[in-house]
């Protein structure tokens, strides 16, 4: 088995993790809207797009470069969560989906969540500024940031623009719950985040049980979906060799995206293409 | 009640411990290099450390070489008195035992014991006194004798014979002291030491002349009570938390020069809110000067303000602004009648606090861009409004290029009835700008034609203004639409509004369509057929409804959102 093959199925391995996830949340919460950051966090739901259509789950490609989030604590993501979800009487949850090869690496400034993360984070709390007429004390405790760290960001042109956005938008339905923000990983390791922002402090352990779904509570779900080598079963390393973690990372192959159709209308696929499909319909049995 | 005069004292208060170079900032100094200079600072605590290692070598080395000569000296004498015992077996059962006998023996041994107190030495002495004291005349005695000293013997044999190695221990590290030595020394002169105190100490030098000159000008009659007393209550009222030395001791500096009668009324200011003036402090007194200096040299006619000095001291009392540069060009702008003769206009925005200097300058530099396609009549309108109202959005600041000649279409059309309208309108132009970069972009690039004022392209952009209005993500696709008739236009809104990126056939469909409401709701009906898996590709109307889908993804991946580009994904499906 070459060394693309055996990648697309870790993927694929990740992927479903993912998928049970994001099913978990539906179950038990109700409307889930998936982002999958590009590049790479189409690549890593590209094995389940079949699953995800197929069980009508609203896909909002979107992208917040993890480059220019470098070292950046107010960078703010450009409309990068599906508001036309939002309704006057139902406020759904985002699973933003993103990963980095930097995970599982040989120290801990190689164990962390994607810079883009932040960027997620910010649109966020634009959203809550804005449904809470500016009420920092209703969410930042929900979201693990700092009245200074808000105040930072709304002397920030992106900040203020994108205010301006929501305002308009939110103009005739207004959302009324403030979102929270939280982490998780499919190997359920507590990474790194380099922007915190002045004064943050939130967790970043991997949400688990009764956290996932709070009562009432519409969370941004911000997903790293690579894992380690060895939090892989030992079976597949014997068969299909080492693993490296976010392989597909910086694949240009994998980052030539397509425009596909199918019966729910027009999907935008990662380069690994129809392949993938099948190599997880075989190892997780048909569209599940 | 009685008045305590301000003094010295009370400055010194202030700044004494804060410019104070203390124990724990020198300690912090030696440790912040150390840790800067790991090698530099590590060779001469090891070779202070060898050289402690080759002393102690050194002496030991020689109490035990003196030490093993005794042993070595009363073994030959035990060898002897052994070998005249064996001479006769009679003398172990009845010897001439005297204390003497054994005594150059034990002194030799207590000499060694002194200097080397070795665990053999201690045994081999205790069996030659158990000798000395033996009594009784059987055989067995005789033996026991006999093993007694045989004994001894065996024990002090290998430390008469045990060389000292710590001679040759004590030369090594001694050799290795000296070697780093020397390298501590070539390190030392290599490494340049940082002084992490040297903004403190002076910081700490500044304060002491500038009390000196305080004290002088007090001895000399120089300086008044009051001007003290706003020494003092400045200093008393900092935030020296928020202070770096750095920043201290510029204002220190800045009160040095300053520091007489001449700038009081600048000083009674800063007393009054210290923390205000924290960081720009310093530069406060050149900016009285530099303002004092213009008001000599250029006398204020027909001005509302008849000294630029006063005015710069009524701006710092009522704007918050602590941007001193903004502050200067303010006053330069708003007094200069020639380069502007609004002046009157700022100049009054800027004392009724209505506008803060940061604003006047922005708003003269917007204004200077809008001046080449603004006509006069209006600008000073909008001036007027901007400067009158503090509630009037910012004026335009960016460079617009076709968003300039289309605004000036507007200004000149007459359109706008009233100047709130207008301002508006500019305002919006300005969020539209800001809030699509892409559409910038398109405004900005210089597209052919587009300086013709063609009506068609300032067609589309009033579309895509007023989707934006509604709908801003939806403004960038308005911008291709050319050649809409008022009627059109409104069946592209009311599309676009509904959520869907119009194409020609949907405008075309809506625009047939008896009852516009039903249709657009027919079409979100098929968004919901098509969510739940009805897409057919070659049914036109579902192709067009699902074009608002690939928009927004295409513009995610940087693709092209142009329909042309759509129809791509369906080549080999036929139209149904």
């Amino acid at each position: 088995m070459d060394k693309i093959e055996a990648e697309i199925r870790y993927l694929c391995v990740e992927a479903n993790r993912v998928l049970n996830f994001i099913r978990n949340i539906n179950a038990n919460v109700g409307a889930v809207g998936i982002v999958p950051n590009l590049s790479y966090g189409l690549v890593a739901i590209s094995p389940i797009l079949p699953a995800l259509r197929n069980s009508a789950f609203p896909i909002f490609t979107t992208k917040v470069s993890s480059g220019s989030a470098h070292n950046n604590p107010h960078i703010v993501g450009n409309n990068c969560l599906p508001l036309e979800l939002l309704t006057a009487d139902s406020q759904p949850s985002f699973v933003v989906v993103d990963g980095t090869r930097n995970t599982g690496g040989s120290g801990a400034s190689n164990n962390k969540y994607p810079d883009s993360q932040q960027g997620f984070l910010n649109y966020a709390v634009a959203i809550n500024d804005v449904i809470t007429s500016g009420d920092i004390n209703s969410f930042k405790g929900l979201m693990g940031v700092s009245s200074e760290h808000v105040k930072q960001l709304r002397d920030n042109e992106a900040y203020a623009s994108m205010k301006i956005s929501l305002e308009a938008r939110f103009r005739e339905t207004r959302p009324r719950v403030p979102y929270a923000f939280k982490y998780w990983n499919p190997a359920e390791l507590t990474l790194a985040i380099y922007n915190h922002g002045e004064g943050c402090d939130r967790s970043t352990r991997a949400v688990q049980g009764r956290e996932i779904y709070p009562e009432m509570q519409p969370t941004v779900f911000f997903v790293n979906s690579v894992m380690p080598n060895k939090y892989h079963s030992a079976g597949h390393n014997e068969l299909w060799g080492k693993h490296e973690p976010g392989f597909f990372d910086d694949d240009n192959k994998a980052k030539e995206f397509a425009f596909r159709f199918d019966s729910r209308g027009v999907f935008i696929d990662s380069g690994l293409g129809d392949g993938v499909h099948k190599i997880y319909e075989g190892l997780f049995g048909g569209i599940r | 009640m009685i008045q305590v005069k301000p003094s010295v004292e009370d400055i010194r208060k202030s700044l004494d411990k804060r410019t104070r170079v203390t124990l724990v900032d020198r300690l912090l100094n030696v440790v912040s290099n150390v840790i800067e200079h790991p090698i530099t600072t590590l060779l001469p605590i090891l070779a202070a450390g060898s050289f402690t290692l080759s002393s102690w070598l050194g002496v030991n080395g020689y109490r035990v070489d003196h030490a093993n000569k005794g042993y070595e000296l009363a073994n030959t004498k035990l060898t002897q008195l052994i070998e005249s015992l064996d001479s006769s077996p009679d003398f172990y059962v009845n010897p001439p035992i005297t204390p003497a006998f054994v005594t150059p023996i034990v002194g030799d041994m207590n000499h060694s014991l002194t200097n080397s107190n070795s665990a053999a030495g201690t045994n081999a002495m205790a069996n030659i006194m158990k000798f000395r004291d033996s009594l009784g005349k059987t055989n067995a005695t005789a033996q026991t004798r006999k093993e007694l000293l045989t004994l001894a013997s065996n024990q002090l044999k290998p430390l008469a014979e045990e060389s000292a190695p710590y001679i040759l221990f004590a030369a090594l590290a001694g050799l290795v002291a000296i070697v780093l030595t020397i390298g501590s020394g070539v390190a030392i002169r290599e490494t340049s030491f940082e002084d992490y105190n040297r903004a403190k100490k002076r910081l700490s030098r500044d304060y002491r002349d500038f009390v000196k000159i305080l004290e002088k000008r007090i001895g000399e009659g120089k300086i008044s009570v009051d001007t003290i007393g706003y020494f003092s209550q400045f200093f008393s009222g900092l935030n020296y938390k928020k202070l770096e030395s750095r920043q201290l001791n510029e204002i220190i500096r800045a009160f040095s020069k300053n520091c007489d009668d001449k700038h009081s009324d600048l000083l009674k200011i800063l007393a009054t809110d210290p923390r205000r003036y924290t960081s720009a402090s310093a530069g406060v007194f050149e900016l009285y000067d530099h303002f004092d200096n213009q008001d000599r040299d250029n006398p204020l006619k027909n001005s509302l303000v008849k000294s630029r000095r006063d005015l710069f001291l009524n701006i710092l009392v009522t704007s918050p602004s602590k941007n001193l540069g903004a502050i200067l060009n303010a006053i330069d702008l708003s007094l200069n009648e020639e380069k502007n003769p609004d002046s009157p206009d700022y100049l009054e925005s800027l004392i009724k606090g209505i506008r803060e200097p940061s604003q006047i300058v922005r708003a003269q530099y917007a204004l200077q861009r809008t001046a080449a396609f603004i006509p006069r009549s209006v600008l000073k309108n909008i001036v007027n409004h901007y400067l009158s109202n503090k509630k009037s959005p910012d004026l335009l600041t960016n460079d617009l290029g076709l968003l300039n000649v289309y605004a000036n279409t507007k200004c000149n059309s007459g359109e706008y009835k009233s100047i709130d309208e207008l301002m508006q309108f500019l305002l919006d132009i300005n969020n539209f700008r800001t809030a699509i970069p892409d559409c910038a972009d398109f405004l900005t690039s210089g597209i052919n034609g587009i300086v013709s004022r063609d009506p068609k392209t300032f067609a589309a952009i009033d579309l895509a203004l007023g989707v934006f209005k509604k709908n801003p993500e939806y403004a960038q696709y308005a911008l291709g639409f050319e050649g809409l008739n008022p009627n059109q236009v409104k069946d592209y809104l009311l599309i676009s509004d509904s959520g869907f990126v119009p194409t020609k056939y949907l405008v075309s469909k809506l625009a047939n369509s008896g009852d516009k409401q039903r249709e657009l709701e027919e079409w979100k009906k098929v968004r919901e057929e098509i969510s739940k898996g009805q897409f057919d590709p070659s049914d036109l109307l579902k192709r067009d409804i699902e074009y608002t889908n690939f928009c927004k993804n295409a513009k995610v991946i940087g693709r092209s959102v142009s329909y042309k580009e759509y129809q791509k994904i369906f080549l080999g499906v036929k139209n149904g």
